[in-house]
């Protein structure tokens, strides 16, 4: 295989030569690379220089520092500058560029997105048919219902019962798999019947934004109000991604420039950004009440500003600039979009299954102990305190172990009808804001370390109640009828 | 570098220029070499004509096939020279 090499300026290639002549350890890509990326002054390179070839280090540093002072325009310039004239000639070769074709069209579409006065109705529109409508009524209302309802309480769960409850004749050890926490008929029907279709509408949802390069326009109209709150629109693709799933989101946060920047947006994510799960079952049960939803919107919207504004006054550290490249729109691919939705599903029920499995066979254990039900009556006083009813202290612990499974248990409430609205909407708040699920907290953990992790949670916990509480007091004080 | 002294009185920097005008970038005042390489991979750097797309909530600029989405204080360090 021929490989073109790029035949920089004169001076320049001596000076390359010079320097891949310094580097005696192996690198993962070639010298010349290595080389020309010393000379751009690329962090990360001099930093595995250093480890490699430390003995030379100072040797390579005073070659570039002394062939910088003498040439007149900065290196870095006359690398970019050879590197594009490159690809241009490349593209010369390969693509034709046609004036005429289809470019009108585009260019209304790009602009309408990109301009305030039309891009901000739009992107409520997106957010509204996107994840409201199909994510919310279609996926948690329309889907669940019939595998919940249709499939698993009328077909599956009797039968499963009935056949293991004959299997086993010992109430303690059936009780394991079927009855109302089983590992079969609670945690494989929550995360097959609740989360799998709301949690796949998401990411199919998310899939066909992200195809089509609207995400890029996102950042650049959220940037100024991010900007507030500490981040910049780059943070707009981790939060966007929270409202599929926090774990990911979390460990997508990396990308982020500024170590700041990371540490505010996973303090959100793990705060104020339901997941699809819960945001999927929350827009369900509330969907039916207007003003109750509204309020909850409200509310969330609020916290997430007013502690992002708070956050951003607290930690230190310097701003990042915002700089994004805005690809043209394009209309995705289907085969690519049903791809990237399978993979993360994949990658999502990979992590989850165990999850609920464990959760199941952990209540399994408490019931049988007997420590599920103190710590329920540990938790009943608190919920109480913010005016729900006994029965939701359960699933506020469920939402301990996954947020989704604690959303799941509310929802399965709702179908019963314990809750008036006013509880629904407490509910909901304090439990998008109570603590991140295990998976999301081992990711803090792996992500930004024990310290910051737990002094977060040490935060979001108490918060969470008080802001329900709180949320609670207004709304019996003013007398809010939310149905 | 040589540039700037050439015509002084036409060199501004980006946020001054109205949606649909064209220039050619002159310099990019910062230190900070990271910005600077980043920046420069977009294409944005000495010599570069570019034309302004729009300017609000964010500068938009197209540079060749490239759009570019830039902040405020970013944009204000890009010096530009008006094509008149």
């Amino acid at each position: 295989m021929q490989h073109n090499t790029l035949n920089y300026d004169k001076d320049i290639e001596n000076l390359i030569f010079r320097l891949v002549s310094h580097l005696n350890s192996d690198y993962a890509f070639s010298k010349r690379s290595v080389a020309t990326m010393l000379l751009q002054e690329d962090e990360e390179i001099w930093e595995l220089v250093k480890q490699n070839d430390g003995s030379n280090y100072n040797e390579i540093r005073a070659m570039i520092n002394e062939f910088k002072k003498n040439t007149s325009e900065s290196v870095l310039y006359q690398i970019s500058r050879t590197q594009q004239e490159e690809s241009k000639k490349i593209l010369q070769k390969v693509m034709t560029v046609d004036k005429n074709s289809g470019s009108k069209l585009a260019k209304i579409v790009n602009k309408l997105t990109i301009n305030p006065i039309t891009g901000i109705p739009l992107l409520l529109l997106v957010l509204y048919y996107g994840f409201y409508q199909f994510v919310g009524v279609f996926g948690a209302g329309t889907m669940v219902d019939f595998i919940e309802t249709n499939i698993f309480d009328e077909m599956i769960n009797p039968y499963i019962n009935q056949f293991v409850n004959g299997l086993i004749p010992w109430k303690v050890v059936s009780d394991l798999f079927v009855n109302d926490y089983g590992i079969i008929t609670l945690g494989i029907k929550y995360a097959i019947a609740i989360v799998l279709p709301v949690v796949g509408c998401f990411f199919l949802m998310f899939s066909i934004i992200e195809d089509s390069g609207y995400l890029p326009r996102i950042s650049m109209l959220m940037d100024r109000v991010f900007k507030k709150i500490g981040l910049n629109g780059r943070a707009v693709i981790p939060m966007t991604l929270g409202f599929g799933c926090d774990t990911m989101a979390t460990m997508v946060s990396r990308t982020l420039e500024t170590k700041r920047e990371r540490v505010i947006s996973t303090f959100l994510l793990a705060l104020a950004i339901p997941c699809s799960a819960q945001l999927g079952v929350i827009l369900a049960l509330l969907s039916g009440k207007p003003m109750a939803m509204a309020v909850w919107l409200v509310f969330m919207v609020l916290i997430f500003m007013l502690i992002g504004y708070l956050t951003s006054k607290v930690i230190p550290g310097e701003k990042a600039g915002f700089y994004m490249e805005l690809p043209p729109l394009r209309m995705p691919k289907l085969s690519n979009v049903l791809k990237k939705t399978y993979v993360r599903m994949y990658w999502y029920f990979k992590e989850v299954l165990p999850l609920f499995i464990l959760a199941s066979v952990l209540i399994w254990v408490g019931n049988i102990t007997g420590l599920f039900e103190v710590l329920v009556r540990y938790t009943v006083p608190v919920v109480n305190m913010i005016g729900l009813p006994d029965k939701t202290a359960e699933i506020f612990l469920f939402g301990f172990f996954r947020r989704d499974f604690g959303a799941a248990g509310l929802f399965d409430m709702q179908s019963s009808g314990v809750l008036n609205g006013r509880q629904l909407v407490v509910a909901a708040a304090t439990l998008t804001l109570f603590v991140p699920c295990v998976a999301q907290f081992t990711m803090m953990i792996k992500e930004r370390g024990w310290k910051t992790a737990l002094a977060m949670c040490a935060f979001i916990f108490p918060f969470a109640f008080a802001a329900g509480y709180l949320l609670n007091k207004v709304l019996v004080l003013w007398g809010i009828n939310l149905g | 570098m040589e540039q700037k002294s050439k015509n002084i009185s036409v060199n501004i920097p980006l946020t001054m220029l109205k949606a649909g005008q064209e220039a050619k970038i002159v310099t990019v005042k910062t230190e900070d070499n990271q910005k600077l390489r980043k920046l420069a991979a977009f294409g944005i750097f000495p010599g570069t004509e570019i034309q302004v797309i729009q300017c609000y909530p964010s500068i938009v600029i197209q540079a060749g096939f490239t759009q570019i989405a830039l902040d405020s204080e970013i944009a204000s360090e890009i010096i530009v020279n008006l094509n008149n």
